[in-house]
């Protein structure tokens, strides 16, 4: 039997109404009731300190893993670069002091180093779990790749036509950029090249990929461990509450971060 | 006869026998468009057979109708969960930080039940009672997610 072929129809605000079920779950598993739900207003973003680490003054190491790095993509490799030594003492890292606390005040930082990564080589797809043994491989026996400390964050680029894959999720399906820590040691974050239009945003591959690495960097420093630093309950870390909503600073184009003093984006 | 989803979707839930009303999926992503990110704005299937993705933060919504066939199936899997299944935890390999998915089915009479969510506390998979269920539930949904959801999600 033929399969009937689905209509779809656009309706205005007034239509049928649906209820959004709210990004956090509660502790009994159930969403809000339908009346509850309509209520009241979504709660204003607000990011929480959690107690956990934060970033004071990152230092970053650029990791750019896959031979077209050094052949095709090795201009935009240094353009990348060129970016971290502008950005790390630039007035979007300003912007983030206010989310310093006693323990851990937050300023300007800088770029470490770099590597060109031929080794192991890459398929098509690679799993974050393959990215962290990477990683740390290249820490223990790597000597131009610094060790870890509570500043040290590692950004890994990613070349075309590798998919990032992890726990069901894939670059471009699910996200264009994250970061993520090993055992609340090594703090890192992974840029999978900008192949789809939910990933460029209509901007050119640098600019899609200096947007991405500042959201990343952002949240890295405010939330290293993701969600034991400064985090929203609904709306997620500093540049989920912002994302693809962006600037230009000097020359490069950079996301706008979440700013709870100004209850804005900025 | 689709089950008792279809009886319980007649707008009269207290005389209605229990069964599922609607299963509804809300999904995030990491660093995404949102407009490209599937499921972000909220998809539904409701136990007629249609379909509400959204609204839009511009208000856009997109409506239709699933298959029989796809509702027959749906019926089958959303039919076996309860209210009173026992939430349970899952962890292989974790979900990546900023990524959700979750998946809840509408009782007639009763609040939604979260019989899968990805990315929650722990970034473990939790789900409510049987794992081959749950899971089943979920990749039927997310077949129509791929199928229905538009992506991008049509401007104003």
């Amino acid at each position: 039997m033929a399969t009937m072929h689905p209509a779809k129809k656009i309706y205005d605000l007034h239509g049928d109404p649906i209820r959004i079920v709210p990004l956090h779950l509660g502790d009994d598993l159930r969403t809000p009731t339908k009346e509850a739900a309509a209520a009241g207003p979504v709660a204003a973003p607000n990011l929480t300190y959690r107690n956990g680490p934060l970033i004071a003054n990152v230092e970053v190491f650029t990791i750019f893993w896959g031979t077209a790095w050094t052949g095709a993509q090795a201009a935009l490799a240094n353009q990348l670069n060129a970016f971290f030594d502008f950005v790390l003492t630039s007035a979007l890292i300003d912007q983030l002091a206010e989310y310093s606390v006693p323990a851990y005040k937050i300023g300007h930082g800088k770029r470490v180093g770099t590597i060109n990564l031929a080794t192991p080589s890459l398929k098509h797809s690679v799993s974050d779990t393959a990215i962290q043994h990477m990683l740390q491989s290249e820490i223990s026996s790597n000597p131009n790749v610094p060790h870890p400390t509570p500043n040290a964050l590692y950004f890994v680029y990613m070349p075309p036509g590798v998919r990032v894959v992890q726990g069901g999720s894939a670059s471009c399906q699910a996200f264009c950029g994250y970061h993520n820590d090993i055992s609340g040691q090594i703090f890192y974050a992974v840029m999978p090249f900008p192949g789809c239009a939910g990933c460029t945003g209509g901007l050119a591959t640098l600019d899609a990929l200096t947007s991405t690495s500042s959201h990343e960097l952002c949240e890295s420093i405010t939330d290293p461990i993701p969600g034991q630093g400064w985090y929203d309950d609904a709306n997620g870390e500093i540049g989920d509450i912002c994302a693809w909503k962006t600037k230009k600073l000097g020359d490069y184009t950079v996301q706008l971060e979440w700013s709870n003093k100004k209850g804005a984006c900025g | 006869m689709l089950g008792q989803g279809a009886v319980a979707d007649n707008g009269n839930a207290g005389a209605a026998a229990p069964g599922w009303q609607r299963v509804l999926v809300q999904t995030a992503c990491e660093a995404m468009h949102d407009d490209h990110c599937l499921g972000r704005y909220g998809f539904a299937v409701r136990s007629d057979g249609s379909y509400l993705a959204g609204p839009s933060p511009a208000g856009r919504r997109v409506e239709g109708r699933i298959s029989p066939d796809e509702l027959k199936r749906l019926d089958r899997l959303a039919s076996g969960f309860s209210a009173a299944a026992a939430p349970q935890e899952f962890q292989s390999a974790p979900a990546l930080p900023g990524i959700k998915d979750q998946l809840d089915v509408e009782f007639a009479g009763g609040p939604a039940v979260r019989v899968y969510e990805l990315g929650g506390p722990g970034r473990k998979i939790r789900y409510r009672g049987a794992w081959a269920d749950a899971t089943r539930l979920h990749a039927e949904v997310r077949k129509l997610l791929e199928r229905y959801y538009p992506t991008p999600f049509p401007p104003p």
